[in-house]
């Protein structure tokens, strides 16, 4: 390169002489495309300068050579790339590119005319191969490409005095072939298979000609040849017998498929693929449509996966559709595949796409019917894929999902056939029967999300959306209320409920949800209303019996907190009169009776409780734990020593330890609690745990969450405690020490994914915690004017 | 699972499944008096269930739509959509054709061996 020239070139740009140096490289390790890429720039650079250096590039020594190395290079990238790519028409392409850059190398007419053989252009092939021929003089390869071509493009006589003129030890195995090949073009099957010494040479009829048997030593080459050959000579030796007419020695001949290799050429497998046509069409022909079928799919698979475009192809789809019919009534699946097959050649068949879809359904039916589940739901969902809004397939496909357990297709087919039916409700009005079947489905639908664990907003939306078409749907409302209770929505669940009472009128059931709703919404007085109308609806009803014992018990409650003694007893008396053996009414009665100078009537009251069944030790800690209240230590102490004598469980140490806490005996409750520990659950460690934790003794708590974490070392809960202990003493290192260890636990196991949720959200408060401590530390730390007045970080301090 | 894939009723009571309530009666009677209880306690009792996940509307409702619509799985060949062409008979000139195609794939393979 001249010095002026690198100057000339604009930054960036890559010299010429740089670009053939990169493909050489790129050509080196077999990346054609790059190479390519790198030479058509070369060259349009080179073209490019030698229009404005008057057909000269540059001056430097050797520089002349570039513009005719960079076609030489091109053309033979562009030869190697076209023997490697599977598309004919993209090697004729790449071929025609090296002819044209490289007018002197006879290869890559050899090759262009081959390929065009190949795509059953021969007479375009018949000049690119006599060019090879002559560029390539005594080349064998040349001379058999130029015989293929001229077979091809009929030129038989041409062909045969070239072989009159070879001298014999040329005939190699691959020239008999064509050899024989010629004979069949000129309809001499018998001859050929003479040249070709196929195994039997008893094909019907035959005479072998002289000439042919004068080839018996070329035979012998045949016979030599590697392995790799044998699958040409079965095809052809086949053919032979096949072109005869004779199609039992054909079968016979064809039946003895060579046995594949691994990593087979291309040439082989088209050779293979082949054999399997004409091997099936042979099989059709004797009416064995099954081995016909599988024959011509195999040969079909294997011409799929060379993309060449071979001529048999095109002739399948008859035989697919005959062989199909013929065995729809036997093979059903075969007919399937044979339909499927010819899909693949021609998408637009539609006899295929009709008997398929019809094949499907039917074999469905069946496999149903058997109870083959799994391939009924297989093929109910392959026919959906063609007629997505085919209700019938829709509903066969999801409730053979369910059967086989794949119910999340089964929401998706459930639901868009509800999607497909809720339109048509109004214009099928009259159809009862259809709404009674819409309504369950829809019912069913949401069962399903419900069971599957779909999230429940996506449920609530189902449910919404169908409401909006069937708003008298009782069922779907129930289960919205429900939904909208558990998901801490009292209001729409109100909504949901008063919609219920115009559908269907009041009942003690929709009146007791309606108490609990009402309650959820701090509406205390309404509730008690409709709990208490719920009883006089129905007073032997026990859910209404019970409700309304609750409510009796909190305005008891309040009464007594009150210190409307009177009117607490006469509520628990009310309570009684519903329910004598009410241990909740009775406790407090006992209890308010001490509080009013009556404890003849206190005593009573408890023997009540401990009549309710003097052999449970739960009743005689309650009345330890009424007596202990109202300071009768002997009473309550005796009344323990009972419980404990009848069951001496953890379970009975913890309720009097939590008796003695709640009668502020804190030793005395830590030693039942500790004896609870000795030999509690882990459950129980926990529940003593959170006593304390109520009765403002972490510290205490802490001891037992530990226990807890021995006890189980895996659970995440007690960490989960243990960090909220440490926020409430703002211990925050020690608090994001204890939530890692809940995330660690809870990581992957979906059953304790609420624990790992809870963790996150105090982590988060953790950190908005922090940020507020940092804001509220530049605040304070804010020199001169801008100061925070001292009332604000007061506040703020306390806010903290 | 609340509803079960069990029999088909309307096969059972050999009706077909757009059946009036009164026609289901009447096959359901007819059932009855060839298997009667005393003959074929077994058989009356699959008519029985059958009848009852009929009878009732909503049971019928119910019924109908976890009923696998199996009605195609009669179907013959006669059905078939017939497809006009018939295969080729196979040719010389096919046979030939094809050879020299085969060929050629070889002959490229072995112009590889020139690369």
């Amino acid at each position: 390169m001249t010095k002026k020239n690198k100057k000339a070139a604009p930054a960036g740009k890559i010299q010429p002489a740089d670009l053939v140096k990169r493909a050489e490289e790129a050509l080196r390790f077999k990346r054609y495309d790059e190479a390519i890429q790198w030479l058509l720039r070369a060259e349009v650079e080179v073209q490019r300068q030698e229009s404005k250096n008057g057909n000269r590039v540059t001056a430097d020594a050797g520089a002349d050579e570039l513009p005719t190395w960079v076609r030489v290079l091109l053309a033979d990238a562009f030869f190697v790339r076209a023997l490697t790519v599977s598309d004919l028409h993209q090697r004729i392409s790449d071929l025609e590119e090296a002819v044209k850059r490289d007018a002197s190398d006879g290869r890559y007419p050899l090759a262009l005319g081959v390929v065009h053989v190949a795509v059953g252009e021969a007479g375009k092939a018949v000049e690119h191969l006599r060019r090879a021929g002559e560029l390539l003089p005594d080349n064998r390869i040349a001379e058999r490409a130029w015989v293929l071509g001229s077979l091809a493009s009929g030129n038989t006589r041409e062909v045969k005095d070239w072989f009159k003129q070879q001298p014999q030890e040329k005939l190699d195995a691959n020239l008999h072939r064509l050899r024989a090949v010629r004979e069949l073009t000129l309809g001499n099957p018998d001859a050929a298979a003479a040249l070709l010494a196929c195994p039997s040479q008893a094909v019907a009829g035959s005479s072998v000609s002289d000439g042919a048997s004068r080839q018996s030593g070329a035979v012998g080459v045949l016979r030599e040849v590697n392995r790799e050959a044998t699958v040409y000579d079965r095809l052809v030796c086949g053919l032979v017998s096949l072109a005869a007419g004779d199609q039992e020695q054909a079968l016979k001949r064809l039946a003895e498929l060579p046995r594949r290799r691994e990593n087979v050429s291309p040439a082989e497998r088209v050779a293979f693929a082949m054999h399997l046509f004409y091997r099936g069409a042979s099989y059709f022909q004797a009416k064995h449509f099954a081995e016909a079928a599988t024959d011509f799919a195999e040969a079909h698979r294997l011409a799929q996966s060379l993309e060449l475009k071979l001529s048999w192809l095109g002739r399948l789809v008859p035989y697919y559709h005959r062989a199909a019919e013929e065995l729809f009534a036997t093979d059903i699946n075969q007919s399937i595949e044979c339909w499927k097959l010819v899909l693949e050649i021609d998408a637009k068949d539609k006899a295929a796409r009709a008997n398929l879809d019809v094949a499907r359904r039917t074999e469905a039916g069946r496999a149903w019917h058997d109870g083959r589940y799994e391939r009924a739901a297989e093929l109910w969902q392959e026919s959906l894929k063609h007629h997505p809004l085919d209700e019938t397939l829709l509903k066969n496909a999801a409730i053979g999902c369910e059967k086989t357990g794949h119910q999340d297709q089964a929401v998706t087919h459930w639901r868009r056939l509800v999607h497909l039916w809720r339109p048509q409700l109004k214009s099928r009005r009259d159809d009862e029967q259809f709404k009674k079947q819409f309504l369950r489905a829809e019912k069913h639908l949401i069962d399903l999300m419900l069971e599957i664990g779909t999230p429940i907003e996506d449920v609530q939306k189902e449910i919404d959306a169908a409401l909006k078409i069937t708003p008298d749907n009782k069922e779907l409302r129930r289960l919205s209320v429900e939904i909208y209770l558990g998901r801490g929505r009292p209001q729409q669940a109100l909504k949901q409920l008063e919609s219920l009472e115009r559908i269907e009128g009041e009942s003690v059931e929709l009146l007791l949800l309606k108490g609990v709703t009402l309650g959820m919404l701090n509406r205390m007085k309404a509730s008690r209303q409709v709990i208490e109308r719920a009883y006089e609806m129905e007073p032997t009803n026990l859910a209404a019996q019970r409700g309304y014992l609750l409510v009796l018990g909190e305005e008891s409650s309040e009464a007594h907190d009150k210190d409307q003694l009177e009117v607490a007893a006469k509520l628990c008396e009310q309570q009684l009169k519903i329910d004598p053996r009410y241990r909740p009414a009775l406790s407090h009665l006992a209890c308010l009776s001490f509080h009013l100078n009556d404890p003849d009537k206190a005593r009573e009251t408890i023997a009540r409780i401990i009549e309710l069944d003097p052999t449970k030790a739960e009743n005689h800690v309650v009345a330890g734990s009424l007596y202990l209240e109202h300071d009768k230590t002997r009473e309550a102490e005796a009344e323990f020593k009972k419980a404990l004598a009848l069951n001496p469980d953890a379970d009975s140490y913890r309720r009097i330890g939590e008796s003695y806490l709640d009668a502020r005996k804190v030793k005395k409750a830590l030693q039942n609690f500790d004896r609870a520990a000795a030999t509690g659950s882990f459950e129980t460690l926990m529940e003593i745990a959170e006593t304390l934790h109520d009765a403002d003794r972490d510290r205490d708590a802490e001891r037992f969450i530990d226990l807890a974490i021995i006890k189980d070392p895996e659970h995440p809960l007690p960490h989960l405690i243990k960090a909220s202990l440490h926020v409430n003493r703002s211990e925050i290192k020690k608090a994001s020490e204890e939530l890692a260890a809940v995330e660690r636990l809870g990581a992957g196991k979906a059953e304790l994914r609420e624990f790992v949720d809870e963790a996150r959200s105090l982590r988060k408060m953790l950190q908005q915690m922090n940020e507020l401590e940092r804001r509220l530390k530049s605040v304070e730390d804010m020199p001169g004017p801008g100061r925070m007045p001292p009332e604000l970080l007061r506040l703020l301090k306390q806010l903290r | 699972m609340n509803f079960s894939f069990g029999d088909n009723p309307y096969k059972t009571l050999g009706v077909n499944q757009n059946a009036t309530e009164g026609e289901i009666k009447h096959a359901y009677f007819n059932r009855v008096r060839e298997h009667s209880p005393e003959r074929d306690p077994e058989g009356f009792k699959r008519i029985r269930a059958a009848y009852e996940k009929l009878s009732a509307a909503n049971a019928r409702a119910e019924t109908d739509l976890f009923l696998i619509d199996d009605q195609s799985a009669d179907i013959n060949v006669s059905t078939l959509e017939r497809y006009d062409a018939e295969p080729q008979p196979i040719t010389l000139k096919m046979i030939e054709s094809d050879l020299l195609a085969v060929e050629s794939i070889l002959l490229l393979e072995e112009l590889k061996s020139l690369a």
